[in-house]
């Protein structure tokens, strides 16, 4: 072994001595600023904000809309309703309940529409 | 050294200061003692360890928890350690220490502890004459004992540069034991 390979491997196994460690750690951890996020991760960060925020709006949306569409049938006035699909149609019997006499006008109504309309089409 | 498991880092990188304060105990010693052989000054080898410990927590949210957490340190500390030796004027001897130098070569002790003003006369010395590349190179090679896939790794220099660093680091160091009597 050379001179230099011989100092060099004395030099390596020689360590400085750091005189108060904790001092010094103490003082890396009181100067820690904010930490700073990559560029990629802050525009995921955003892309799941607005996501989210899309999404819950959609939500919203949707339940105002299914709550209205629930709620109208309730404000349909069934006895005045009845009154005149009866008067139109004596198909419907008076002992039907008022939802299934509803239901059962709205089916002689299609198919009545479906036979007119295939009239029309054939020009019958 | 306490061991540095991805629980920790996971925390660190989410803005733990108590997981940070871990990372700092186990890894400022490292930093310490390579900024202090690169830089060849006790001060500034502290306030390395300050630099180097504040990047790596500003940046822990970029790191690679499939990397080597000693070598992203490393990695940092090398660039900053750099930065400073380009900033700083060339290294210039004293003649106690040159002096120093002379007989700390003459004696084969090998258990023979330094403190550290001895110490660093005796790195000041031996790396006077090196460039910043060089002095790196030959740091990490000789004195950090790392290979030379990690020093590629680490610096960013290829193999082949490393090889050609360490090729005159070593021809410098030579002809400098050589005005010791050394040849």
């Amino acid at each position: 072994m050379d001179k230099m390979d011989e100092t060099t491997r004395r030099l390596a196994a020689q360590q400085p001595t750091l005189s108060d460690p904790d001092a010094l750690t103490d003082s890396i951890m009181a100067h820690l600023p904010m930490q700073t996020r990559p560029r990629g991760q802050q525009f995921m960060r955003a892309v799941r904000w607005v996501s989210s925020v899309a999404a819950v709006g959609l939500l919203v949306l949707f339940v105002s809309q299914s709550h209205d569409l629930i709620q109208r049938p309730d404000d349909v006035d069934y006895g005045q309703t009845l009154h005149q699909l009866r008067s139109e149609d004596t198909q419907l019997s008076d002992d039907l309940p008022p939802r299934e006499a509803l239901r059962k006008y709205v089916e002689l109504k299609r198919s009545r529409t479906n036979i007119s309309d295939i009239k029309r089409h054939f020009s019958l | 050294m306490t061991i540095i498991n991805n629980d920790i880092i996971e925390r660190c990188r989410c803005g733990d200061h108590a997981a940070f304060r871990t990372v700092v105990q186990a890894y400022q010693p490292m930093v310490f003692t390579l900024a202090f052989r690169l830089l060849c000054d006790e001060d500034d080898a502290k306030d390395m360890v300050q630099e180097t410990m504040i990047r790596v927590w500003v940046s822990f949210a970029s790191f690679n928890p499939r990397q080597s957490l000693r070598n992203w340190i490393y990695t940092i500390a090398i660039r900053l350690c750099y930065d400073r030796l380009k900033q700083k004027a060339p290294l210039e001897t004293l003649p106690d220490e040159e002096e120093f130098f002379g007989l700390y070569i003459a004696d084969n002790d090998t258990e023979m502890e330094l403190e550290n003003h001895e110490l660093l006369a005796v790195i000041r010395t031996l790396v006077s004459r090196l460039s910043p590349r060089q002095r790196i190179v030959f740091t990490l090679v000789h004195l950090e004992n790392l290979g030379t896939e990690e020093v590629a790794q680490i610096t960013g220099m290829d193999a082949t540069k490393i090889k050609s660093n360490l090729y005159v680091a070593r021809k410098t160091i030579r002809e400098q034991l050589k005005q010791f009597g050394y040849g």
